[in-house]
């Protein structure tokens, strides 16, 4: 039986009205939350010690500004440049194969943009077995596997924008373009031992000391659309608590009534425990983040603190503002490096059925388990 | 065997033209074909191309403001086969063998249009393809005439003669070639 949507048709509009209660609730608390960031503003560095003083060392995570954190930019003008956007994507070891192995695909954009620099779309894959994920550590095996690779996946994507955009930025001011966070947030696990997760930890820090070295004409962002992050939020409470009734804020309400489209915020740095630790962790590389509205959507940017000069920062602004005017609101760049990225649910079962033939051929027959072998035949 | 469709990567900068003779240097023998059409669009039919670009701008410069297209989109050219050469021996006649899978296609040289096209008697693989109509036909003997230099008349002629005798059943078709021929 699939989803019966004839009950759950008779639920929805009881949901959205629900919905639209919340939203209704969560105009005030915006107002209030958007009160306090004036109340900050209007002395900065007064507020800040504030909310360092009640936030500082608690497990909150929140956001302190550079300069005014009320400040919006507009859209700079954008020279020539070449975008590289990377995405990745990955099949899990899974525990009911015959021989448990992992796949990652690796894809890439690059669109140079009057700059002479040949295009490319393309992916690369690879292939290991569970226990290459897991290598040099017995406390690994004790992680997830799921977590192991999106860890290596992580790390890949990361490196692979290095190959791509140390070129790049020999031939002309050049923007690399990340989906989701810029850190590795895997590398900070409690599921995995320091010994397992030291390789994955020193490539990042080397492909993000590449990165670096190639200093101004390298800007360098990792895009999160529609963010839920709330560190903002989270420093606003302490200047003006909201009350307890209120709807949680994400740091999206409070931006999308003050930037205008192709505006962005102020940079902030996340003072996020969890985050501290991944920093702790990759020392030198702290992060710092702006939000960007592009339409309707308030997109999170993160880049690493030393990528902030002005003149990256501006780079990175337009082109994500340009990206996104070409693909509906999403940086093309990392669209075209998603498309090349994704395995399919095809893609998925192709893979599979191929391992197992394979694997077969080898003579390697594990015995179908039950839930496995139900759930292949379907039989009635 | 008689035609064979293949991708071509460079629609934009080196565009085939209706009836040109490609040939296929790979397999038993030398391939020979006209195109007979061409076909473009997004290589995932999942993705629609969509109009992209300002009022008045053009595709060349829609293309270069927008580097992935060109990497997105594929032509797939079909084209009749006319004739082969095997052991340096030109046969307008078609091949023993199709022409290999994945095997690069090429624009042929006038030479070898000329040898192929032998005085008009590619005429008769290429008539009997439906695929090559009218069009096709008078199109792929303006190409080898061209090719053919100063022996551009003679040629013109002796396809002519050619045509007469294939299509002497069918004078409205010989008609509507003869007049596709012209300058």
């Amino acid at each position: 039986m699939t989803l019966r949507m004839d009950t759950v048709a008779a639920e929805l509009p009881a949901l959205i009205a629900r919905h639209e209660e919340t939203r209704a609730a969560a105009g005030e608390a915006i107002e209030g939350a958007r009160n306090a960031l004036r109340e900050w503003s209007d002395d900065p560095v007064a507020a800040s010690a504030r909310i360092e003083q009640a936030l500082g060392g608690q497990a909150v995570p929140y956001a302190l500004a550079e300069d005014d954190p009320a400040a919006t930019c507009p859209t700079p003008s954008l020279g020539p440049v070449t975008v590289i956007g990377v995405d990745g994507s990955s099949i899990t070891p899974n525990r009911f194969s015959t021989v448990r192995c992992y796949a990652i695909n690796i894809g890439h954009a690059l669109l140079p943009y009057g700059v002479p620099v040949e295009p490319s779309l393309d992916a690369v894959a690879e292939v290991g077995l569970d226990g290459d994920l897991l290598e040099g550590s017995a406390g690994m095996r004790q992680a997830p596997r799921g977590l192991a690779t999106r860890l290596l996946r992580d790390v890949r994507e990361l490196e692979c924008g290095v190959e791509l955009a140390v070129p790049a930025a020999e031939a002309g001011p050049a923007v690399l373009l990340l989906d989701g966070t810029l850190l590795p947030w895997d590398l900070h696990t409690r599921q995995a031992s320091d010994e397992a997760l030291a390789p994955y930890r020193n490539r990042t820090i080397e492909a993000l000391d590449r990165i670096r070295a190639c200093g101004e004409p390298l800007s360098m962002g990792a895009y999160i659309s529609a963010s839920a992050a709330r560190e903002v939020v989270a420093a606003l409470d302490v200047l003006a608590p909201s009350p307890p009734s209120a709807p949680p804020l994400t740091d999206g309400d409070v931006f999308r009534g003050l930037l205008q489209p192709g505006e962005r915020s102020a940079i902030f740095h996340s003072r996020s425990s969890r985050r501290g630790s991944v920093e702790s962790l990759l020392p030198g590389h702290e992060v710092a983040l702006f939000y960007l509205r592009v339409g309707d959507d308030i997109a999170r940017v993160e880049l690493p603190a030393w990528a902030a000069t002005p003149t990256q920062v501006d780079r990175l602004h337009a082109t994500l503002v340009d990206q996104c005017e070409r693909c509906e609101g999403y940086p093309r760049a990392l669209q075209e490096a998603h498309e090349q990225a994704v395995i399919s649910a095809s893609d998925r079962e192709q893979f599979e059925r191929l391992l197992d033939r394979l694997a077969g051929d080898a003579g390697i027959r594990a015995p179908l388990n039950g839930k496995q072998q139900s759930k292949r035949r379907r039989s009635i | 065997m008689r035609a064979f469709e293949c991708a071509y990567s460079r629609y934009t900068s080196e565009p085939f033209a209706l009836g040109q003779m490609l040939v296929v240097r790979e397999g038993r023998c030398d391939t020979f074909g006209v195109v007979t059409g061409s076909e473009s669009g997004p290589d995932d039919p999942s993705r629609p191309l969509v109009p992209r670009g300002d009022p008045g701008q053009s595709a060349a410069a829609v293309m270069a403001d927008n580097p992935e297209i060109e990497m997105l989109l594929r032509t797939t050219l079909t084209v009749a086969i006319c004739g082969h050469i095997d052991r340096e021996v030109a046969r307008p006649a078609l091949p023993p063998m199709p022409p290999p899978l994945l095997a690069e296609v090429q624009a042929a040289t006038d030479e070898e249009k000329v040898r192929i096209a032998d005085e008009g008697r590619f005429l008769v693989p290429l008539l009997a393809n439906p695929a090559a109509d009218d069009a096709v036909v008078a199109a792929a003997i303006r190409e080898v005439a061209r090719a053919a230099g100063p022996g551009e008349r003679p040629f013109l002629v002796a396809a002519g003669k050619e045509l007469a005798r294939l299509l002497k059943a069918e004078p409205s078709r010989l008609t509507s070639i003869l007049r596709a021929v012209e300058p």
